[in-house]
């Protein structure tokens, strides 16, 4: 929600502002029109990861998302976008290594906890996920034990 | 035959029964949270397998024992005790090794290794002291009659194996439908406990082994049965366990905002069916608006609308089709699940109500249902899932979608539902292949937005309309038009073309292989 407020607040193109425009109304082929006709650059990277995340297509707006924080490590409209579609799409690695450089003090703190928050849950299930690998692990190899102990005992 | 001969063939039959028992209800009882898929299925087995190859090694070193019959003795009672708390420990089991709150894509991993760690952990003693008995059974009956050790091995395990059959028709047919998982556990543990104190009287030992058997299954009757915990917010309105899978409806919202999940299995965060209290589309993240598409697409406005639903679950995509048909226009067809327990949940929470014009087919299989039902319909959609996730590979083969291709009236549409991630997804591009060869026309795959779905759309004897075309997104009513427009987006579509061979046919369909493909691919993306 602030990054759109933001968005809507800053100083823009006509044709972003018309992405904007088309998209709160729903009109996804006419801002797809209008992204067209925006000159590559910032603003371009910014309104097509904008339409992509509003449209549903959480996957390719990610893919955007990613490519254009490339170019502009430093945008925090990309940034923050990317975060919540990170957490959008249950990465919370890639969220909380994102959120890590949004400003802990601003509007984006929010992201930043829901980050750390699906931070936390990723480790709770990497964890999880090595407990198994070795109770399962362990209990096989037991098995095995037991399996060998017995025949060898037997045949003496 | 002597009483003890008697009690040792009664040892290897039951011990054998309750080994099957104890098979096919373990992947019952994961299910809550691992679900039951073919992976599930395979790491059950293999842990069983295993614990009985090292449970008759052990048996083989027992039955040299002086006082086997106490160490059989011994066996059950141990084995009683660890079957009667498998239900309460599963529980435990599961929400240490299956955090709560994964997604769907991202809990492959944990169900892999979780699955097989459970399995060590809740079947695996069972099993290895159960499979203990038939070569102790074996020692005892040749020192008591005599003759060879074949003989006696043979019929041990002849007797075992009839013991296996029983179990294996009574968990599917009587025991699980009937006493539920708990009693089902329950009643094996009382047979060995029947068992082993038998066999006590007849070996004069053990008995505190007995003592301790008793009061282990005495325990359990407070126990509380397995079940994975509800999402935050989230209502149980009915659960139940199928001939097929457990499942249950929950709630959750009120008034306006009041829907209600049908959910299989471990649930997470999928679900089978989903109901709002009006008919018509269900909202952002639902694909079963995507069925919507077809009829407004063939702008008629009048007549009957002739569906076949395979995977009917409790019948969400009629009641999507019903509000969003025109008033004029009439919905009728044929819906098919596989489980009537889905069905029977449907009519109770989900409005699904089977009529002359809306027929219902459950307890059959999609492909057989498929075979009689000859149509022609206007639309074929295919939504079967089994164990939560896994397509069935003899839905998605080339031999079925020439079949269902066959059945559609001319200017019909195939429809089917895929749970993948993007255009790259290797499931995804197989089944996609193989329907575009199947029925020699190009296939539209629309990525539904908010979700991890993808529709493929094929049309027989005629064209869809092309996305950004007017007639892709000037149908009603306004919300599936603006839905349409927003799947128009660049990368939110994509075509497969007729060309080359079918990937899956009923010869080779890796269907296993391409989820698990999947899965990692969706990891790889990130």
């Amino acid at each position: 929600m602030w990054v759109t407020a933001w968005l809507l607040c800053a100083l823009q193109s006509a044709d972003f502002q018309s992405v904007l425009q088309a998209v709160q109304e729903r009109r996804w082929s006419a801002a797809q029109l209008a992204l067209s006709r925006l000159e590559p650059g910032l603003e371009r990277d910014q309104a097509r990861v904008y339409l992509h995340h509003h449209a549903g297509d959480l996957r390719g707006a990610w893919k955007h998302a990613q490519s254009a924080l490339a170019a502009h490590p430093d945008d925090v409209f990309l940034r923050g976008r990317a975060v919540e579609l990170a957490l959008s799409l249950n990465m919370g690695a890639q969220a909380q290594a994102l959120a890590a450089k949004l400003d802990p003090t601003g509007p984006e703190a929010a992201g930043r906890q829901a980050a750390q928050a699906a931070w936390d849950d990723e480790q709770r299930y990497q964890a999880a996920v090595q407990r198994a690998r070795l109770i399962a692990l362990l209990g096989m190899g037991l098995c095995v034990g037991v399996l060998f102990w017995a025949s060898r005992s037997r045949s003496r | 035959m002597s009483s003890s001969r008697f009690l040792l063939y009664a040892c290897a039959f039951w011990g054998g029964a309750v080994v099957l028992v104890v098979e096919l209800a373990a992947v019952r009882l994961l299910a809550p949270w691992f679900g039951a898929s073919s992976t599930v299925w395979t790491h059950v087995i293999g842990v069983i397998l295993l614990a009985l190859s090292a449970g008759y090694a052990l048996g083989a070193r027992w039955a040299q024992h002086q006082r086997a019959a106490a160490r059989l003795a011994l066996a059950l009672f141990v084995a009683a005790g660890l079957v009667v708390w498998m239900p309460s420990l599963a529980r435990w089991v599961g929400e240490w090794l299956m955090p709560p709150g994964l997604s769907l894509d991202r809990a492959s991993n944990a169900l892999g290794w979780g699955s097989l760690a459970a399995a060590v952990l809740l079947f695996g003693p069972a099993a290895l002291l159960l499979s203990t008995l038939a070569p102790i059974a074996t020692e005892l009956l040749q020192r008591e009659r005599g003759g060879s050790a074949g003989a006696a091995g043979g019929q041990i395990m002849a007797v075992g194996t009839l013991g296996s059959l029983l179990g294996s028709f009574a968990t599917t047919y009587w025991l699980l439908p009937e006493w539920g998982l708990s009693w089902t556990y329950r009643a094996c543990a009382l047979v060995l406990v029947a068992l082993g104190l038998a066999m006590l009287a007849h070996a004069r030992t053990a008995r505190s082994s007995a003592a301790w058997s008793v009061l282990a299954i005495s325990g359990s009757l407070w126990a509380t049965p397995a079940n994975s915990s509800l999402p935050a917010g989230t209502r149980l309105l009915e659960a139940v366990q199928s001939r097929y899978q457990a499942v249950r409806v929950v709630e959750r919202g009120a008034d306006a905002q009041l829907e209600r999940w049908l959910q299989v299995n471990e649930g997470l965060d999928s679900f089978q069916s989903v109901w709002k209290a009006t008919p018509g589309l269900l909202g952002p993240g639902y694909y079963y608006d995507g069925f919507a598409l077809p009829p407004a697409w063939s702008q008629r406005e009048s007549g009957r609308w002739n569906t076949l639903v395979l995977g009917l679950g409790a019948g969400s995509v009629w009641r999507v089709l019903q509000g969003t048909l025109p008033p004029s226009m009439e919905l009728c067809g044929d819906g098919v699940e596989i489980d009537e327990a889905v069905v029977e949940l449907g009519m109770r929470w989900m409005d699904l109500e089977p009529s002359s014009q809306l027929r219902v087919h459950s307890g059959i299989d999609a492909r057989v249902a498929l075979q009689a039902l000859v149509g022609p319909y206007d639309q074929i959609i295919v939504d079967a899932y089994a164990n939560q996730l896994e397509i069935p590979a003899h839905l998605a083969s080339a031999e079925f979608l020439e079949l269902a291709w066959s059945r559609l009236a001319e200017g019909g549409w195939l429809c089917l539902n895929v749970g993948a991630f993007g255009e790259h997804d290797p499931l995804l591009q197989a089944i996609g292949e193989t329907l575009a060869q199947a029925t020699n026309s190009p296939v539209l795959a629309l990525s539904i937005p908010f979700s991890r779905n993808v529709l493929l759309l094929a049309r027989r004897a005629a064209t869809w309309p092309a996305p950004g075309s007017p007639s892709f997104s000037a149908i009603q009513p306004p919300q599936l038009a603006a839905w349409a427009d927003s799947m128009s987006l660049a990368g939110c579509w994509w075509v497969y073309q007729p060309s080359g061979q079918a990937r899956l046919s009923d010869d080779h369909a890796p269907l296993e292989a391409l989820q698990r493909a999947s899965l990692n691919f969706a990891q790889g993306a990130r």
